[in-house]
């Protein structure tokens, strides 16, 4: 499925809707991830365990479109496995920095992600996506607003 | 100062793997690119977990695998599912300033849950939040 340069009030709504369900879901994981890693293992299990639960699922949910995706581009394929790859290195790292600095500190500078993907999706997507004032100036109050929970909910 | 300089990475990395994501979101269907990513994602933290301690991936108990399967379900079947459907949708800009409220989900949750107490940083954070994504929502550019 190409995506939309300009989506329609419809994509709009289902983006939105997809991307509230993914906070949701991981808001929710977050919470199961905290009984994981208190009662149960180390922190890397939890992770790897996860994704091997999820890989299965994945791995079923997908299986009908499965031979028509392997078919798609290489190149395309490899862009997914490298995102994956970068997701996995995200969560390394944000593992290493709470081993090193304390939670007010690390998770705010960790929300940064939205500025970050905003100023590359500049660069690199110039000719997929149009960023406006309107997005940069929502995206950095969602920031300045998770920097302030986390900060609110620690002290 | 180190841990700050971890913590920068991670959020580049996530970027950074939005950014790829939606290249290759466009010709391949999201189900499977969600597969694709979680097998790539799976190598490498196995790699770093046996690293780190052989045995301790091994060491949990039974009544731990509940937990790992909802943990699994919650974060990569939906959350990951859910991540790249709307990167497809919306795109990268748009798409991750949403995503990023998961830690006022899981505070909301916490204080709902586990008697957390709601704070004035708590409420002006959450306002914050919510403006924000309002005027990613209604921009019709």
């Amino acid at each position: 499925m190409s995506i939309p340069s300009k989506p329609d009030r419809r994509s709009n709504f289902i983006g939105i809707f997809f991307a509230l369900s993914a906070a949701i879901s991981y808001g929710i994981s977050q919470v199961v991830a905290k009984k994981i890693v208190t009662d149960y293992a180390e922190p890397q299990v939890a992770a790897v365990t996860g994704i091997f639960f999820g890989m299965i699922g994945m791995f079923i949910v997908g299986l009908k479109d499965l031979p028509k995706d392997l078919k798609s581009p290489r190149q395309a394929q490899m862009f997914i496995v490298i995102s994956g790859i970068f997701s996995s290195m995200g969560v390394l790292f944000l593992f290493l920095a709470l081993d090193r600095s304390p939670v007010v500190v690390v998770t705010p500078i960790a929300a940064t992600t939205p500025l970050i993907a905003i100023v590359l999706s500049i660069v690199f997507l110039r000719s997929l996506e149009k960023v406006t004032l309107r997005v940069i100036l929502g995206a950095a109050l969602v920031v300045i607003g998770i920097a302030l929970v986390v900060l609110g909910r620690s002290t | 100062m180190i841990g700050i300089l971890f913590a920068l990475i991670a959020a580049t990395a996530w970027a950074v793997s939005a950014i790829v994501a939606r290249i290759g979101l466009q010709h391949i269907g999201t189900l499977n690119a969600t597969f694709f990513s979680l097998i790539s994602s799976f190598i490498v933290l196995t790699i770093v977990s046996l690293a780190i301690d052989p045995r301790a991936i091994f060491a949990f108990p039974i009544i731990a695998i509940p937990w790992f399967i909802a943990n699994g379900t919650l974060n990569f079947v939906f959350g990951r599912l859910f991540n790249y459907s709307s990167i497809n949708y919306l795109g990268v800009a748009r798409a991750t300033p949403i995503m990023a409220i998961a830690p006022l989900i899981s505070t909301g949750l916490a204080v709902a849950f586990f008697d957390e107490k709601i704070t004035p940083l708590l409420l002006v954070g959450t306002t914050s939040i919510i403006v924000g994504i309002i005027a990613i929502a209604t921009d019709n550019s």
